[in-house]
């Protein structure tokens, strides 16, 4: 077995950080069996593969679990566009969504709008507003110029804005 | 968040709508999440070793893709998981219910091939169904009383109950379960899933490569949602699957209707 130093052990920063990086799964998928699985791919990874020269431990892991919860959300809306019985299925689509409260009703459409943009900007965006990352730790971890964040988070929001359409009017005071 | 005001109020109250996270989600994972990482551990692997694992992951994960639904003996995969159903010694299971999106009591389950069940409800009340000998035990843990009543003996009791009707349907299952295209990482293991329908709700059902079933998701009617978590033919104590009463605890006598 590796011998980790404290600053380096995927257990000790599982104990300091596991809560915060399930919060971001959370968060991009609404669905605490889906988020528990990002949770432990996150730092499962960290021990088959140890990450050089991270600046800021939160900021990474946040950014990995975002990413990752990013790339099943966009699977996840690949298959309910391929199976009709997934469709069904749907957030956006389940017959229970009238009940089930505004909030959640909002959520369920961010994320489902989130999972129809292009992946980069899903990320940028999802970083941004989601999980409070500056401009630049999102260039860094996404290997993109801070200008090219910029302007993948100007695309996204405008899409979010079309996509949400009526239902983000109805929510403006 | 500070960054919220770059987005017009609309936008910024569907995102504020994603911020809850349910606190008990949360512990539950970093629950499993340590036990994981400690089973987990083990030497970093060569750089080279990596990199053929991920490139033959991937190329496994595009051949998959587009000719998984076509391969014969997809039925035969899943007569796997279902023999798992059929054949434990024990089952135990992690089940967290929710309604409309809302978190309801979760519960622990075991099951041993005698149709043995035991249910807990929280750290309060425990449920064991012994039908082999025609008794029901609750235990209040509180109180540290016990209730015992008596019902009918059976040799197969767990169709008769209604919270694990899905178990027995699954048991004699004949329709077609349909491959999901995409696979999971469950607690640490690849998993692969089907979605079949039985009795009424639509279940997705994940099993590592073995065979082994994983989790579950039921989908009931009226937004009620069911996540299982599995564990197969681990030793149970016996005192846990006991319908006698455990020592310390009152017995106290059923409640006449």
């Amino acid at each position: 077995m590796p011998e980790f130093a404290v600053s380096d052990d995927p257990e000790a920063l599982a104990r300091q950080y596991g809560h915060l990086v399930f919060k971001a799964a959370y968060r991009v998928l609404g669905d605490a069996s889906l988020a528990e699985d990002v949770q432990q791919d996150v730092f499962l990874r960290l021990i088959e593969t140890w990450p050089e020269a991270v600046k800021s431990w939160p900021a990474y892991l946040s950014a990995a679990a975002a990413r990752a919860a990013i790339d099943v959300l966009r699977r996840q809306h690949r298959w309910w566009r391929l199976l009709p019985l997934w469709q069904m299925l749907a957030p956006t689509t389940t017959p229970s969504a009238e009940d089930a409260g505004l909030a959640r009703e909002q959520a369920q459409r961010l994320r489902a709008a989130i999972a129809r943009l292009p992946r980069r900007e899903a990320q940028c965006f999802g970083l941004r507003y989601q999980q409070d990352l500056d401009i630049g730790e999102i260039a860094q971890l996404l290997a993109m110029t801070e200008n090219n964040v910029n302007v993948s988070l100007h695309r996204a929001r405008r899409r979010l804005e079309a996509q949400l359409g009526d239902a983000i009017s109805e929510t403006t005071p | 968040m500070t960054h919220r005001q770059e987005l017009s109020a609309g936008l910024a109250a569907h995102v504020r709508s994603t911020d809850s996270v349910p606190a008990d989600a949360i512990d539950r994972a970093q629950a499993r999440l340590s036990a994981r990482l400690q089973q987990a551990r083990k030497p970093v692997r060569a750089p080279y070793r990596v990199w053929w694992a991920v490139t033959a992951t991937a190329v496994l994960a595009v051949v998959m893709m587009i000719a998984g639904p076509m391969i014969t003996g997809g039925g035969d995969a899943f007569a796997a998981v279902q023999a798992h159903f059929r054949h434990f010694t024990t089952l135990s299971m992690t089940i967290a219910q929710r309604l409309n999106g809302q978190a309801l009591q979760d519960t622990r389950t075991w099951i041993d091939a005698l149709g043995i069940v035991r249910t807990d409800v929280g750290e309060q009340l425990s449920v064991i169904v012994d039908a082999p000998r025609g008794r029901l035990l609750t235990l209040l843990h509180e109180p540290r009383q016990a209730v015992i009543a008596a019902i009918p003996k059976q040799d197969a009791p767990i169709g008769t109950d209604d919270a694990l009707q899905w178990l027995e349907d699954l048991r004699t299952f004949k329709g077609k379960a349909t491959p999901l295209p995409d696979s999971r990482v469950i607690d640490g293991r690849s998993a692969r899933g089907w979605t079949l329908k039985v009795g009424g709700s639509t279940l997705e059902l994940w099993a590592d490569d073995d065979g082994l079933p994983l989790a579950m998701r039921q989908h009931g009617s009226g937004g009620l949602e069911i996540d299982f978590r599995f564990e197969f033919d681990r030793p149970i104590p016996p005192e846990l699957l006991s319908s006698d009463p455990p020592p310390g605890y009152e017995l106290m006598a059923p409640d006449e209707d």
